[in-house]
């Protein structure tokens, strides 16, 4: 009584990882504006793109653990400018500038934290509970500072954001790092099982006995320390804690990233590197879109065409997988009618 | 020899008994079938032996100690697991990720994934799985999902496993194979199992002892070897409703019409070789237990399933039902059996509620007439003697007149067939005796016919012209006339395989 090897080969020998299309999606339009632009073809874009990309890329992070469970976080855009501005008082107070990051962070965790606490023992949905922290983080740097941005004096804070490791730009190496943990912890802790459990089918998970309210604090309390980390590259990198900084486009990016990575937004599934391939897609069609001088009011335009595209893939993949295109179509008519009894 | 067992165990919801004083033995290294009839008590002993729910009164006792089960997880730490019959395991993992799910093991803090993978490997060999671990449980067929959820139980140190009908969404050879493996297994390892079946067949091939239970009693208790299946059958159809319904029944329609539906060999993923007929003027009953099929065909006619083979006509028409708008055109409505998921529309008013399936009839320029619709829905409600508040909303009226206001909607789309899924369920005795003579008045007066799901007796002999027993997806015995048979035939019926009406 073994387990036959063939069907095993079999199996396994076949599944591509999710991530191929999308990463065949990023190298097109890397090849079609190579192309169009000599100046985007140039390794100093390259590394701009990327470090414009580093700020959303850790709200993609943050936003794809939460995604995973289930929920959303609204709130990490607003969290941006909060954990910022917070940073550049704590130094205008004259405290050191790790003093300032320390502050930063555990804002951070805090917000998170207490979204998370609303969402699961206040029984709020995440979407409202989110939604209104993102008011409530928003007001508050402004009123702090009254909307006036904040100059930072220590020198040595600029590193975070302006400094170089082996000619990389420190807020990559910072991001290939984090990515580096959460996808360790995703695929090989009690943590990141649980996580897709959760999302994949919360009553389920609720009869496995799994701590459903702890891990649920834990994943907005990382959105929160993700989002913390963008607003220390933010701050640093100008040197300026601006109170608006973060309310623009990011916390949409964001989504967009994770989305398009092939994070559902009906949770279960998702994985680190989809996510990040899918947060530089965004990076590198902003960035092309700068590059070939189209009008940046077009950005958001492209974006949402994006997350327009990404979600209908989502909600109807079960659907169309391993289906050829014209039955796709077909079936895509046909909704509703099903066999299983 | 350790036991799980229940002393007197008592369990009331408002009047309605629903264990009155059980006791039940479950011991361990054998198997133990537990049936009864709709309704007998089942469900609400699995809750209760599952820590899902607790009892009024009586006790739980593992052991020879007595003990109490606070939650499901509680249970599963004191070796009770339960395997239910909606599928609880996530898609989206791993058949071992699933197996271990709550209980991961770790070294360090980081998943000891290749030691799980080999013990999820062996266990899945010790039930003669043949799958590979690593695959999505999303990805394999319900009959492994369900071995596999089995397994599971077992592999969290269960001493104890209830199954809730484990075996209704599989075929033959699956059956076989799932409960000759947890047969084996239970002997090998003395599991304790509970098995909640409708098909005497398994119950008799597989099971040690057989307990049943009726109105919250036990009314049977012994080994396998030492009943019938005429024990079986005698004892849940029990002695209390001999009387013949038959002089009760309204008038039957004097003259019979065409045939308005008729399927011929339908199958379907639940049902295989359905024949029905349903002519004009007449109310069709399908008796039978829960998950017999009736469901099944009601809304694969309703156009909510696809049917894989055989075919329904509609009149001298062929019927393919692709969605429920479509069957809506061809001149069906159909009321659910679940009044609150998809019946009543709870935000909406009475009115609203009523005239929502026809609103184009008092629609001109896409703009609703509202006081037509009122009027319409307000004049079939009186008719009906609906009683309430009918200007608010739907869900301030009572289970019965919540009932009436959805016959209302059906009524009013003026249909040649009329689908009702269990139209008395939870409705008070004076309700339920309206309703029957509003759908009598229907069929006689436009010559609607009216399929009825139900599973009450006296309900399925009062109310019909025509009945139909289904059993196990199917219903072989064809078309019978209620005047010829009885409660306690009706029992039989649906319990028996293949025997002629008595």
């Amino acid at each position: 009584m073994t387990v036959t090897s063939p069907a095993k080969s079999k199996m396994t020998g076949l599944r591509a990882p999710s991530e191929v299309g999308i990463f065949t999606v990023l190298i097109l339009v890397v090849v079609i504006l190579c192309i169009m632009s000599p100046s985007f073809r140039t390794f100093s874009n390259a590394l701009s793109l990327l470090l414009n990309g580093a700020v959303i890329a850790f709200l993609t992070l943050g936003q794809m653990l939460v995604l995973l469970t289930g929920g959303i976080d609204l709130s990490a855009g607003a969290t941006v400018a909060l954990t910022g501005v917070a940073a550049a008082m704590a130094m205008a107070y004259g405290a050191p500038w790790w003093v300032g990051v320390i502050v930063a962070l555990a804002l951070g965790l805090l917000v998170g934290a207490v979204n998370g606490f609303i969402i699961h023992y206040g029984r709020v949905p995440a979407f409202i509970a989110t939604f209104a922290m993102m008011g409530v983080a928003s007001a508050i740097p402004m009123v702090l500072t009254n909307a006036a941005s904040l100059t930072v004096v220590d020198g040595a804070f600029s590193v975070i954001g302006q400094g170089k490791i082996l000619s990389v730009p420190v807020p990559v190496v910072l991001l290939g790092v984090a990515a580096c943990i959460v996808a360790v912890a995703l695929a090989r802790t009690k943590f990141g099982v649980h996580v897709y459990a959760m999302g994949g089918s919360a009553p389920a998970a609720r009869l496995a006995g799994i701590n459903i309210g702890r891990n649920i604090v834990t994943v907005y309390a990382l959105s929160g320390f993700f989002a913390a980390i963008g607003g220390l590259i933010l701050t640093s990198r100008l040197m300026v804690g601006y109170p608006s900084a973060g309310l623009g486009n990011e916390l949409f990016y964001s989504i967009a990233g994770a989305v398009v990575g092939g994070v559902s937004l009906f949770g279960g599934v998702g994985t680190v590197g989809g996510a990040m391939i899918g947060a530089v897609l965004i990076a590198t069609v902003t960035n092309g879109l700068n590059v070939l001088n189209v009008n940046s009011y077009w950005q958001s335009f492209v974006i949402g065409i994006i997350i327009l595209a990404g979600v209908f893939y989502d909600t109807n993949r079960a659907r169309l997988r391993g289906i050829p295109l014209a039955k796709r179509l077909y079936a895509l008519t046909r909704r509703g009618s099903s066999s299983d009894a | 020899m350790s036991s799980l067992s229940l002393r007197n165990l008592r369990r009331y919801f408002g009047d309605t008994h629903a264990l009155d004083g059980v006791d039940i033995d479950i011991p361990t290294g054998s198997l133990t079938a537990l049936i009864g009839h709709n309704g007998a008590g089942k469900s609400t002993l699995l809750r209760i032996l599952s820590g899902a729910d607790r009892p009024d009164s009586g006790s739980l006792i593992l052991d020879g100690r007595t003990t109490q089960f606070k939650s499901p997880n509680d249970a599963l730490g004191q070796g009770v697991s339960a395997v239910y019959q909606e599928l609880s395991m996530v898609p989206g993992l791993s058949v071992a990720q699933n197996i271990f799910l709550g209980h991961e093991e770790t070294s360090g803090g980081f998943l000891t994934r290749r030691a799980m993978n080999a013990q999820a490997t062996e266990l899945c060999a010790r039930f003669d799985i043949p799958v590979d671990v690593t695959t999505l449980l999303g990805e394999l067929p319900v009959a492994q999902r369900q071995l596999i959820e089995v397994a599971a139980a077992v592999n969290r140190k269960a001493r104890f496993l209830l199954l809730d009908e484990p075996t209704t969404a599989l075929e033959a050879s699956q059956v076989d194979k799932l409960l000759s493996t947890v047969t084996s297994i239970a002997r090998a390892e003395n599991l304790g199992v509970l098995l909640i079946d409708h098909k005497l067949d398994e119950v008799f091939a597989y099971s040690d002892h057989i307990v049943g239970l009726a109105n919250g009693r036990r009314i049977l208790d012994g080994a396998t070897s030492e009943l019938t299946r005429q024990d079986v059958v005698d004892a849940i159809v029990g002695s209390h409703f001999e009387e013949n319904t038959a002089s009760r029944r309204p008038q039957k329609a004097a003259t019979m019409g065409e045939p308005v539906l008729t399927a011929k060999g339908l199958t379907t993923a639940r049902l295989t070789d359905v024949n029905v007929t349903a002519r004009a003027g007449e109310v069709v009953a399908l008796y039978g237990l829960m998950g017999a099929g009736r469901t099944s065909f009601l809304r694969t006619v309703a156009g909510l399933y696809s049917a894989e083979s055989g075919s329904i006509q509609l009149g001298n028409h062929a019927y393919a039902p692709k969605s429920v708008r479509a069957a809506k055109r061809a001149g069906i409505a159909y009321v659910s059996e679940e009044r609150k998921v998809d019946g009543i529309i709870p935000n909406l008013g009475v009115y609203d509620n009523v005239g929502i399936s026809v609103l184009d009839r008092f629609s001109a320029l896409g703009f609703i007439d509202k006081g037509k619709v009122r009027h319409a829905a307000a004049q079939r409600l009186a008719s009906m003697q609906t009683h309430g508040d009918l200007t608010k909303s739907i869900a301030s009226l009572s289970g019965g007149n919540q009932q009436k206001a959805l016959l209302a909607r059906a009524f009013l789309q003026e249909p040649k067939l009329l689908l009702l899924d269990e139209p008395t369920k939870g409705v008070d005795i004076g309700a339920k005796a309206e309703i029957h003579a509003l759908i009598r008045r229907l069929a006689s007066e436009s010559g609607t016919a009216v399929i009825v799901v139900t599973s009450e007796e006296e309900e399925a002999l009062t109310l019909p012209d025509s009945i139909y027993i289904f059993q196990d997806g199917t219903c072989s015995r064809g078309r019978l006339d209620p005047a010829d048979l009885t409660v306690a035939d009706l029992k039989k019926l649906a319990w028996l395989e293949e025997t002629p009406a008595p």
